[in-house]
């Protein structure tokens, strides 16, 4: 499944300004865990020491919020997009 | 020669630049980080440590202080690792789904950098040492330190376990020394493999707080120190410590304790001068009636306030890494506050004057003359 991933702006000077980043997998977990490998400076904002999806992130796919832990149980189809954003925003 | 200095805020660096330290420029690098740190190489190298609530900490590297990369590696535990169950709670404010509930050992936030003797080191919070010897492509933990046998019993402070100071001995490569807050400040003589406390003479038993040391590679053993419950000076290498208050102002802790509270202390090496700036107490941090000052003492001999030119009515403080000296003749010292105002002396402290102002809350300054 190829998905795209739309990054927070504050990712993007890993990206050179590149706001969509495309990725494979099956699951939101599966994605990531490709993201990273093609870009690993990416990985380190991505995955704490235990290899764990770093607990504020959350990823909206098709409009559902999915939280850090849910990723791997998060099923994603061939041209989805997911963005990944900040847990705690708004003001 | 100019200097530059790196200003560490929020939302990211402030990089200021002058040749005459009067009129200076000013660019904004790193923008949406907190940049906690900086320190130079000897090649020259500018590294910069950020950090974010959500994406992490990282380490970014310029060689002319415009153009950044993050690089390869930065300060990590080994997965599994035990972290301490208080700083976890402090810091995983974000944790909503319960991940932290075991309590790992993360690096939240890196706190020092420090270039020595060929290499690269790095406090972090939750607290430990690291080392790079490649330029930070690669980092190994300081284990000795990291795994100090009185680990179980530190104690985070306020902004959480972190090891903020990092000092070491420009002639014997073998010794240094590392502050955590709030658990002590430690000293090995074997390059690293076994660390002891070295706060006789400062107040408590265990959990001390220091805030900040400072000294003269070059003359290592003479440390001054800003401490929770005061400022202490100690001259044999941190074996013993004597409190040094002649002059300062003094306000009651919430425990009672009545000292000079504070948190930045630096040195300006070529005179010897050292300078703190003290705030009313523990349950209040600003400077006392609103004026700002910055006090200076030779060696220890007695304090006296600057404050030509800082701002009455101000009730911004001085966190812990920012303060800093040039270290040219005669001496640059700068302040960056809580409020985004940077302020610079070039007489050593007599005088100063604003060089910046509307920046995010300051946490670190920096100055490299270039």
């Amino acid at each position: 499944m190829s998905v795209r991933v739309h990054m927070p702006p504050l990712l993007r000077t890993l990206t050179g300004g590149v706001r969509q980043m495309t990725a494979e997998g099956h699951s939101v977990a599966e994605v990531m865990a490709d993201l990273s490998r093609q870009h690993p400076l990416i990985g380190r904002h991505v995955y704490d020491e235990d290899g764990h999806i770093r607990c504020s992130i959350v990823f909206l796919h098709d409009g559902v919020l999915v939280r850090a832990g849910e990723a791997a149980g998060h099923a994603v189809d061939d041209g989805d997009e997911i963005v990944m954003t900040n847990a705690l925003s708004g003001g | 020669m100019s200097v530059a200095l790196v200003i560490g805020t929020k939302k990211g660096a402030a990089i200021l630049k002058s040749a005459d330290r009067k009129s200076w420029s000013q660019d904004f690098a790193l923008r949406g980080w907190a940049v906690t740190a900086s320190t130079r190489d000897d090649q020259g190298r500018v590294y910069a440590a950020v950090s974010h609530d959500v994406y992490g900490p990282s380490i970014l590297a310029s060689d002319d202080l415009d153009n950044w990369r993050q690089l390869e590696a930065a300060p990590r535990y080994k997965p599994g690792e035990k972290g301490n169950a208080e700083h976890i709670r402090i810091m995983a404010s974000g944790d909503f789904m319960g991940r932290y509930k075991d309590n790992p050992r993360l690096v939240d936030q890196i706190w020092t950098l420090h270039f020595a003797h060929g290499t690269l080191f790095a406090g972090v919070s939750e607290a430990g040492l690291f080392a790079s010897r490649d330029r930070g492509k690669s980092w190994e933990p300081v284990e000795g330190f990291n795994n100090h046998p009185t680990r179980d019993s530190w104690i985070p402070g306020f902004g959480g376990l972190g090891a903020h100071t990092i000092l070491t001995d420009a002639k014997n490569p073998n010794r240094m020394w590392v502050g955590v807050s709030s658990s002590g400040f430690f000293r090995t003589e074997d390059s690293g493999k076994t660390w002891t406390q070295k706060s006789s003479g400062v107040p408590g038993e265990t959990g001390q707080c220091v805030h900040c040391v400072t000294h003269d590679a070059s003359n290592a053993g003479v440390l001054f120190r800003q401490e929770h419950r005061g400022v202490y000076m100690s001259e044999d290498g941190g074996d013993s410590w004597q409190k040094i208050e002649d002059g300062l102002p003094v306000s009651e802790l919430s425990e009672g304790t009545v000292c000079s509270f504070g948190f930045p202390i630096v040195m300006d090496r070529r005179t010897g001068s050292v300078f703190v700036v003290p705030l009313e107490g523990d349950n209040f941090r600003t400077p006392r009636d609103g004026n700002l000052a910055v006090y200076r003492s030779h060696k220890g001999q007695g304090w006296k306030a600057m404050r030509s030119g800082l701002p009455e009515n101000s009730f911004e403080g001085v966190l812990r890494g920012a303060m800093a000296a040039d270290q040219m003749d005669p001496g640059g010292i700068y302040i960056g506050t809580t409020s985004g105002r940077i302020f610079g002396s070039r007489d050593t402290g007599d005088s100063w004057a604003e060089i910046a102002q509307g920046l995010p809350r300051i946490l670190s300054v920096e100055a490299y003359v270039q």
